[in-house]
């Protein structure tokens, strides 16, 4: 079955703070459809950088992950910024479409005033100051004054319809951890407490106990024994399968490559570990068939060819294929032997060993975000996008006027 | 005249301190008139300086300086000013009545007032004396004590005298001000104006420049006071072209920040980034920011007079020419146009017998006439250049021409011909000077290259320097013509000497034997026609070979 998954990296790349803010002035919003609560986790993490102790926060935070505790609804640090109404974040996004010198109507809520969904009205004032004449005039020796004359009209503006994901916010948990998320966040928030500051990992080990579920020593050289397939090598496959097919393409190739090794080679490595082991072995089976008889006699014996192990091992290149069958007979102990002794993490230990059956989603090209009343597209550095082509344009402006990309100019410099 | 003034006018008036001389009239040589001099502080005392206790007053009105400043020594017998307790009430018989006095006593710290005023008496001897206040004519003073100082004198303490030195109030206020002002704290610019919503601390630096003619408006209005201030700006004000974003350094009183300023400012595109000037006119108290070309372009009207002619000089002399030999031709417009305060002449003052003139100095017109290099540099780009043709000493005598000289009075297409000389030496860049600007707009790359040389060759040139019988209508920044009454044979001496001058520097002066005289040192950058000097440098060498 394929799993919507998204890498953890993709979503702790500390855009904004909050989501509110994050579905509010970036695009960068698919994945607070699906992974919500996880967004405010890593903002929440983030946040304890913030603190005046981050240790001490940072192991609160650890103890109330493992134990499903970190408040995810209205968490003003991951979800919901305190005194932030929504639709005056709207309101901004509206402003920031239009110039700096239109002034738009509000109601009593101080919310955007809107004729339909894209259309927005405001004023404009211009202020005329003037040096003229003060009292009679003298020519030479006459005094000035300053002189101040406000014209104001009334302007409309188009601007961009607002989000499903700006009206309605995504629905969150009340509290959220560990055994909430799925294996590749598990995964994450491991590394997460393996390379965070030593005080804390001792001390949280010293709270949870070094046999707590989540946060303990792991290694994915684990379970290799669940990892049967590997028991398909030179030692097990029949020597006279000289064309290295007998058993089908995927059960005949001896194995060369230990599983959890797998775990951490590319794919295009594996296949061609398999290449080179299927060509090397029909070589080997070739030339050595011919030795495939019984060794004490120097004469070719007739009668039954040597097969499988159940014929005598005192014939000469008889593999032990049993083996095979015998191991396959323990699949389900040795699976449980080892969920019982991970617990939490046996989710993780299958993901590292079945990495095939992924579908990443929400990996973007560019965010574009507000940044400086401007819409500007970044990467998830954000580090601004560039372009060799000055003329374009960032595609929309919800979120502001719309950037040129590759410019050098400050935001403010390309205003009105 | 400026409301603070006039109350230290009238403060005067309530405490008497003119008793026993009411309309304040003093003999000055065979002239009189209406003179006074007072010191006053906030401790409610006061004292008058009389007229025959001064033994010196200066009183200097420099083009370079925008406010007056001078010092004044009077006697001070046995340090009476302080010391005095009581006088006499009569000077009759009974010398026992007494009566008793406050003495004054000074403060130190720039807050003793000194209030001089200044102007003919025109009143007759047998009609009570009325007051002239013509803002040509009269002068209205307050100063600040700066510095005060005992001189002795070698006949002991009976002859002690007191010397003050003194500025004007608004310069002593600048000093002490530190001023919390910035551009983008008083965004409220010249010209129209788009209301925004972004606050203007969040705005770029772009949108945060005043053109420096506010700014020097601002700044004035930040540190004076609102009277000294309100309504007291020209209508001429400069405010030039060139904008800019700035915020007074902590360490900074008002005056820093008002050099600073002027000394980028430049006027506007339509007066070709000039140089400008600020003045406080005497009498009005009106500040004026004018570019240079603006003195000139009142100096000639219509072949006549302009506003800011003031006197009518003439040159006495001993004459080799016939009065029936065929007359020169006219240097100026002569004295027959004329009214009290353009073009005035009185023929037993605006008389000159003896005057220095000085040719401009060589070293000067060498080191700072020369071509001006201007490196600047643009921020929006980061990118650096050099400007080399606006700087150009042949330019800049162009401009000097176009923008001034041909303004004036002269016989060359009826207007004079600039004075000072420009070489090949110099116009080929191999006597050049450099100049460097954070900003590369025509203003600013002008007003710190190009402007410094055309104030210099209007400053620097040809002087003219005399002293005359006391006048107080005289001052800087306005045009005196000088010229000869008589026929005189044509030479180019006179085209040079005589003609109009443009006053920088005038001091009023009083001295022990009670005369008033004034000491004028004026400029005058041209010729009357083309002199057709050699621009070839016999001392050219070229540097760039070895």
């Amino acid at each position: 079955m394929t799993i919507l998954r998204t890498d953890p990296f993709l979503i702790d790349i500390n855009l904004v703070s909050t989501i509110d803010l994050q579905a509010n002035i970036s695009d960068y919003v698919s994945l607070l459809e699906n992974f919500a609560d996880e967004c405010v986790l890593n903002n929440t993490f983030w946040h304890t950088d913030s603190h005046s102790d981050p240790i001490t926060s940072k192991i609160d935070f650890f103890t109330k992950l493992n134990n499903n505790q970190i408040k995810s609804k209205d968490n003003p640090h991951g979800a919901k910024k305190r005194n932030i109404d929504t639709k005056m974040l709207h309101r901004k996004n509206y402003e920031d479409q239009v110039p700096d010198d239109v002034i738009l109507k509000v109601d009593s809520n101080k919310h955007a005033s809107m004729i339909d969904p894209t259309t927005i009205t405001g004023t404009k004032t211009t202020i005329t100051r003037e040096w003229v004449l003060d009292g009679d005039d003298y020519g030479i020796q006459s005094n000035g004054k300053w002189e101040h004359t406000v014209n104001t009209q009334a302007v409309e503006y188009s601007v961009e319809e607002i989000l499903p994901i700006q009206a309605t916010p995504p629905e969150l948990q009340e509290e959220f951890g560990m055994k909430d998320m799925t294996s590749w966040f598990v995964l994450w928030w491991l590394e997460k407490f393996y390379t965070t500051h030593n005080v804390v990992r001792q001390q949280l080990v010293e709270m949870l106990g070094e046999q707590n579920e989540f946060f303990v020593k792991f290694s994915d050289s684990v379970g290799q024994l669940k990892n049967i397939t590997d028991t398909r090598d030179t030692s097990t496959l029949p020597v006279w399968d000289t064309n290295v097919e007998a058993f089908g393409l995927e059960y005949s190739t001896p194995s060369t490559v230990a599983g959890v090794s797998k775990y951490c080679l590319l794919p295009e490595s594996v296949a061609l570990c398999e290449q080179l082991s299927k060509n090397t072995n029909q070589i080997f089976r070739s030339n050595i068939a011919n030795m495939m008889e019984d060794a004490s006699r120097d004469e070719i014996i007739s009668g039954v060819m040597p097969s499988f192990s159940n014929q005598s091992h005192g014939n000469n290149l008889v593999t032990d294929n049993m083996h095979i069958t015998r191991m396959f007979n323990f699949v389900e102990t040795v699976r449980n032997v080892i969920q019982d002794h991970l617990k939490g993490l046996y989710g993780v230990l299958e993901l590292l060993s079945n990495r095939e059956n992924y579908m990443i989603v929400n990996k973007p090209k560019q965010i574009l975000l507000k940044v400086e009343n401007f819409t500007t597209a970044v990467d998830v550095f954000k580090n601004k996008i560039k372009s060799f082509d000055k003329t374009s344009e960032s595609p929309v402006s919800r979120y502001g006027k719309s950037m040129i990309y590759g410019t050098n100019n400050r935001n403010q410099s390309l205003s009105v | 005249m400026s409301d603070v003034i006039k109350f230290f006018e009238s403060v005067v008036k309530k405490i008497d301190l003119d008793q026993g001389n009411v309309g304040s009239v003093e003999q000055f040589d065979d002239r009189r008139f209406r003179f006074g001099a007072y010191l006053i502080n906030q401790d409610a005392r006061a004292v008058k300086l009389r007229k025959g206790n001064i033994t010196e007053l200066e009183i200097v009105d420099d083009l370079t300086d925008w406010f007056h400043h001078g010092h004044i020594t009077f006697t001070n017998p046995d340090d009476i000013l302080e010391r005095t307790q009581s006088q006499l009430m009569n000077e009759g018989d009974d010398l026992n009545q007494r009566a008793g006095i406050v003495p004054y006593r000074f403060r130190g710290d720039c807050r003793d007032m000194l209030y001089i005023f200044m102007e003919p008496h025109i009143t007759p001897e047998d009609q009570p004396t009325a007051n002239l206040n013509n803002m040509v004519h009269t002068f209205k003073f307050l100063f600040t004590v700066y510095a005060v100082e005992d001189i002795l004198d070698e006949r002991g303490k009976r002859y002690k005298k007191q010397k003050m030195y003194f500025h004007d109030y608004r310069l002593q206020m600048l000093r002490e001000k530190n001023t919390y002002y910035s551009t983008a704290k008083n965004y409220n610019i010249l010209g129209d104006r788009n209301e925004t919503r972004t606050t203007i601390s969040q705005k770029s630096n772009a949108n945060r420049e005043k053109y420096t003619g506010e700014i020097i408006q601002d700044i004035l209005n930040s540190s004076l006071l609102e009277t000294d201030t309100k309504g007291l700006f020209s209508r001429n004000w400069e405010f030039g072209s060139s904008k800019l974003f700035y915020t007074s350094p902590s360490e900074n009183k008002a005056i820093d920040d008002l050099n600073y300023v002027l000394d980028v400012h430049a006027s506007s595109h339509e007066t070709q980034y000039q140089p400008c000037v600020l003045k406080v006119q005497r009498y009005s108290e009106r500040f004026e920011l004018l570019p240079l070309s603006q003195y000139f372009e009142n100096a000639v009207h219509d072949r006549g007079p302009g506003v800011y002619q003031s006197e009518h000089f003439l040159l006495s002399f001993e004459n080799e020419a016939r009065n029936d030999s065929i007359p020169p031709e006219r240097k100026t417009f002569g004295k027959s146009a004329q009214d009290i305060n353009i073009n005035y002449h009185y023929p037993d003052i605006s008389v000159i017998d003896d005057f220095i003139f000085s040719e401009i100095n060589g070293v000067d017109c060498q080191e700072i006439l020369n071509s001006v290099i201007t490196h600047r540099y643009n921020e929006s780009d980061k990118s650096f250049g050099i400007s080399l043709v606006s700087g150009n000493i042949s330019t800049i005598q162009d401009d000097f021409q176009s923008l001034y000289i041909s303004k004036t009075f002269g016989g060359e297409n009826g207007s004079g011909f600039t004075s000072w000389l420009t070489d090949i030496s110099r116009e080929s860049n191999y006597n050049i000077s450099i100049a460097s600007s954070n900003r590369s707009d025509t203003s600013s790359i002008f007003s710190t290259g190009r402007n410094k040389k055309l104030l210099a060759a209007f400053l620097l040139g040809n002087t003219i320097e005399f002293q005359s019988r006391g006048l107080t209508s005289r001052r800087s920044g306005v045009w005196i013509a000088m010229d000869r009454e008589n026929n005189y044979i044509d030479n180019e001496y006179d085209e040079k000497v005589l003609g109009q001058y443009f006053c920088t520097r005038v001091v009023h002066r009083i001295d022990a034997d009670g005369s008033y005289n004034n000491s004028v040192i004026a400029v005058k950058p041209y010729t009357y026609r083309n002199q057709r000097f050699s621009t070839n440098d016999i001392l050219f060498k070229d540097t760039e070979k070895l």
